[in-house]
């Protein structure tokens, strides 16, 4: 059964059109891209998924609650977490805070008990630390724990976001563009991280993604937008075939030579 | 955000510049608006400047009709908002009750139009055009000098006439304005006596003065210091207190470090209680003296019993009180509480002005009532009026003639104001 | 040397009314940014609660000689409860619907909400100071001349305690890590599964409670609650802020102590009619210099 299910859903902005009756349905533990060119509607299909924004019309549900409407915060409770294309993180926060913040939500200290230091709260607050110190080392960011956020290097910071989301303890992860502005070697790095993701941590995950590599290499199955509505989707073999795809695409060049950028 | 920053920067540097301005107790600008007319009012047309809306009030202002129906509206400038309230409320109950009391003029009914005056220039400046554009008759206030110093411009532009019962600097009549009178007494004197009696009765030699950075507080403090040095006594420094502060530590610091025999502080009851009090925490063992502006119970009241022993100094009660006691059972009877300082004046100047009314005003053909503004301030000027603050008569500047005792000096024992002299 | 070290309490004791006060400020900053101006009202009514509880206890009883203790921690809980309970209807009435306004609406919303509930108190009160009863003893400690009042100890410790309490609770709880999150990044925070009003209604409450809990142990110390007693230390407490870093909770704390100390030593210097002047002038000095303030961070720092 479909752990994500996206039904009629538009959405407008004062008279323009940026997604327009799209469907789709995202399986549990399932790795997904969704591709297509500059402003298809990608990041607004994502902004409406994390309570962002709310559709004009149709319907959003996860794991048989809709969750459309919803106040973000509700949402993120709801089990579904996301990175930015422009990595937001706590930049004044240390690594490790920042993924302290994503585990609010299974955080119950307050003044009384931070004073006391009622054994209860310790042992609260040390699990928290410890599976902070465990998600960081998942990503890949072991011994780097203290560093301030905005002075991890990029790809650490992309990955710090990743840890940050991980600790909402979320089922669903969606990620805008994870490889954006890395390097071959990095990206390799990423995409072994998503694919961990899933079969270590049992993630269901999204992606918008341009490297082709990546989405071809990752993505188990693929939705394709282009200019607000859905025009493809299925399998990365067929939906490279998939001639209205190759007609989007016509010009970029991007789809068939293998991710030039 | 940069804008922000900018923005805060502007702000902090605007600040400065003002805080500088009022240390340096500036005079006070008086850019304002002016209300239209109200009934029978004289037209004022809105102006930015001052002298602008002065003139067209002069030309349409040598008199002023009431029409038939309509009150005779009294206009009262006195502080009715920040911790000044608490000396300017009084005045205005006391101003609305003698205009309750005197009932109607010639058939015509009276009404009081209280305004805020803030207790500085620029809202007293505010309150003034707001009573002229208002149709007043006459204008009751305002509280403090400042206030009365910047006021009277627009005031004197239409020949309005303005009796204080509170503003005391000398500055206030040395301007000469013909349409101004006080009932309360001038500081040049209160001054010079408080002074005479530190040094000469009490024997201090050595005093620091505090002032509230007032028009009032500052000059009687200048005043003070002129006399006291004049006599021999030394001043050892001049301390300033900002009226809304309620820790005036590093001050009463200061002081303590100056060992004066005398503290003499020259402000409102709110700053002066708070002062006596932090004196007395520090150890310091000096006399206290004060003014007419701490020259009420509610001085003594709130400094928590730290004023025991201030000396205060006062406009002169009259000799024979009958008067005085008939106004404040009456003031007792209709608010509930006993008159303050500065209430008896405020009645007298209300009263004065109501007789003068009664005298120049005439009714005309149509059954209104006109009353010729220049008339009534000459009718004031001639008063002699027997009141509960004693005799009244004015000199050519508008200032109340000294009769018999020039100030009282009251002493705090037991926790009441007794006079000693 | 004596006079010094006075001087030097002194600004301690107003400094640390100026640091628990701005705290109030630079917490809202944080999360709204938006100059909360009503704060320093909340203050004044501390003040004012903390009066009308410790009256009511030397009228009623005499629970004031027998556990002075006791009442006064009555007097500060009320205080902040009375607190916390305008800064909150304050929020959801005039500050919330103007959330998605310009940043000048709710600032003169603000400025509306601090002439309001200084009239109010002015009518309340009949415009009559209102003088504490005797609950702290006037006496003091005495080293050569220095002199402390037991209740100035009181306030100074207090502040110290409160300051602490607030670095802990925003290092340490759940509700301070959402503050700083809100506080970095609304959006982001909230995907974060942290709820956003909520913690702006707990910024409002935080600062409050620090404000109402600081003016009923100020009204103790200076003995009079008077309704315009609020506004100066609300604006020197702002100044306060900005001077440390607005937004910057230890900026705040520094910034009350630092203005208080060089108002005392001014004074000595220059007159206390100068002291704001000087408070000023160093302001726009760290300003032009350090536009984010003392401990406050560059906005532009990933630029």
């Amino acid at each position: 059964m479909a752990i994500l299910s996206v039904r009629h859903v538009s959405r407008a902005f004062e008279g323009l059109i940026a997604l327009n009756d799209v469907s789709m349905e995202v399986e549990a533990e399932t790795i997904v891209g969704v591709i297509g060119p500059n402003g298809a509607g990608k990041t607004t299909l994502f902004n409406l998924l994390t309570g962002f924004y709310r559709p004009t019309s149709g319907e959003i549900w996860f794991e048989g609650k809709r969750v459309d409407g919803l106040p973000l915060h509700r949402i993120a409770a709801a089990g579904i977490s996301r990175t930015f294309q422009n990595i937001r993180l706590f930049s004044n926060m240390t690594a490790i805070e920042n993924v302290l913040v994503g585990s609010h939500l299974h955080l119950s200290t307050n003044i009384a008990t931070a004073i006391l230091r009622l054994p209860f709260t310790v042992k609260q607050e040390k699990r928290a630390v410890q599976s902070a110190v465990e998600t960081l080392r998942f990503v890949g960011l072991a011994g780097r724990e203290n560093e301030l956020a905005w002075n991890l290097a990029y790809g650490e910071q992309r990955r710090l976001e990743i840890a940050r989301a991980l600790a909402v303890r979320p089922r669903m992860l969606l990620l805008d563009e994870p490889t954006a502005g890395m390097n071959p070697g990095e990206s390799v790095d990423m995409i072994r991280l998503i694919r961990a993701l899933r079969d270590d941590l049992r993630m269901t995950v999204v992606l918008i993604e341009h490297q082709m590599r990546v989405v071809m290499g990752v993505c188990e199955y693929i939705t394709v937008l282009d200019h607000g509505e859905k025009i493809s989707e299925g399998r990365p073999e067929d939906v490279q075939k998939d001639q209205r795809v190759i007609e989007a695409y016509l010009g970029t060049g991007a789809l068939l030579s293998e991710g030039a950028s | 955000m940069k804008i922000g920053k900018r923005a805060l920067l502007l702000a902090a540097m605007l600040a400065t510049l003002t805080m500088v301005l009022a240390a340096c107790s500036s005079g006070t600008s008086s850019k304002d608006k002016t209300a239209t007319a109200g009934a029978g009012g004289a037209k004022t047309p809105a102006a930015g400047a001052t002298t602008a809306a002065t003139k067209a009030a002069t030309g349409a202002a040598g008199s002023i009709t009431v029409k038939k129906g309509d009150k005779i509206k009294i206009g009262i400038s006195t502080t009715l908002t920040t911790d000044n309230a608490e000396l300017g409320i009084p005045i205005r109950d006391a101003a609305l009750l003698a205009i309750k009391t005197k009932g109607t003029i010639k058939g015509f009914g009276i009404e009081g139009d209280p305004q805020d005056d803030g207790c500085a220039g620029p809202a007293s400046v505010t309150a003034a055009n707001k009573l002229i554009a208002d149709g007043v008759v006459a204008v009751i206030g305002p509280m403090c000098s400042g206030g009365a110093v910047a006021a009277l411009d627009p005031l004197s532009g239409a020949n309005m006439l303005t009796v204080s019962a509170s503003a005391t600097n000398p500055s206030v009549t040395a301007q000469g304005k013909k349409n101004f009178f006080r009932t309360a007494w001038n500081d040049a004197t209160q001054g010079a006596e408080m002074a005479k009696y530190a040094y000469t009765t009490l024997g201090k030699k050595n005093v620091v003065l505090v002032n509230d950075q007032s028009t009032y507080g500052k000059g009687l403090m200048d005043v003070f210091k002129a006399s006291f040095t004049a006599a021999g006594g030394k001043v050892a420094s001049e301390e300033a207190v900002t009226v809304g502060e309620k820790d005036f530590g590093p001050t009463v610091t200061k002081i303590k470090g100056e060992s004066p025999d005398l503290v003499v502080f020259g402000g409102f009851i709110a700053e002066g209680a708070v002062l006596v009090r932090q004196l007395k925490d520090a150890g310091v063992t000096a006399s206290f003296m004060g003014a007419d502006g701490i020259a009420d119970q509610k001085y003594i009241d709130q400094s928590g019993g730290a004023a025991e022993g201030s000396y205060v100094s006062r406009g002169p009660k009259p000799t024979d009180t009958k008067l005085y006691d008939a106004f404040a059972a009456a003031y007792k009877a209709e608010y509930k509480k006993d008159a303050g300082q500065f209430t008896e004046q405020a009645t007298d100047a209300t009263n004065i002005v109501l007789a003068a009314i009664e005298k120049v005003a005439t009714v005309d053909g149509s059954g209104n009532l006109v009353i010729d503004r220049q008339k009534l301030i000459d009718a004031v000027a001639a008063t002699s009026y027997a009141g509960a603050s004693g005799q009244i008569d004015f000199d050519a500047k508008g200032d109340r003639k000294v009769v018999g005792a020039v100030n009282e000096i009251d002493q705090v024992k037991s926790g009441k104001l007794t006079r000693i002299q | 040397m004596q006079e010094w070290i006075q001087l030097l309490i002194d600004g301690i004791t107003i400094g640390g009314v100026y640091a628990v006060i701005a705290l109030g400020y630079t917490l809202v900053y944080g999360v709204l940014r938006m100059i909360n101006f009503a704060h320093g009202e909340l203050f004044m009514m501390g003040a004012f609660t903390g009066y009308y509880t410790l009256n009511g206890f030397e009228k009623h009883s005499s629970l004031n000689d027998s556990v002075p203790v006791l009442t006064i921690a009555i007097a500060i809980v009320l205080g902040m409860v009375v607190a916390v309970t305008l800064a909150l209807v304050m929020e959801r009435i005039a500050y919330r619907p103007l959330r998605r306004a310009p940043r000048l609406a709710p600032l003169i919303s603000a400025i509306g909400v601090s002439i309001l509930l200084r009239n109010i108190m002015l009518r309340a009160t009949n415009a009559q100071g209102k003088v504490y009863p005797k609950v702290f003893p006037r006496t003091a400690v005495e080293i050569g001349e220095i002199r402390l009042l037991y209740v100035q100890i009181f306030l100074i410790v207090l502040s110290f305690v409160f300051l602490g309490l607030l670095y802990l609770f925003i290092q340490r709880t759940k509700a301070g890590v959402a503050i700083r999150a809100v506080a970095e990044d609304r959006d982001t925070a909230s995907l974060m599964g942290i709820n956003v009003d909520r913690t702006i209604m707990t910024t409002f409450a935080v600062g409050a409670a620090l404000a109402g809990a600081a003016g009923v142990v100020y009204g103790m110390f200076v003995t009079t609650a008077t309704s315009g007693m609020g506004f100066i230390p609300g604006i020197k407490a702002f100044t306060a802020a900005v001077l440390g870093g607005i937004g910057s909770v230890p900026g705040a704390m520094a910034g009350g102590y630092f203005l208080g100390i060089s108002e005392a030593i001014s004074t000595k210097f220059f007159g206390a009619q100068y002291k704001d002047v000087v408070a000023f002038v160093l302001l726009v000095a760290v300003l032009i210099f350090r536009p984010w303030g003392l401990f406050g961070k560059r906005e532009d720092k990933r630029a």
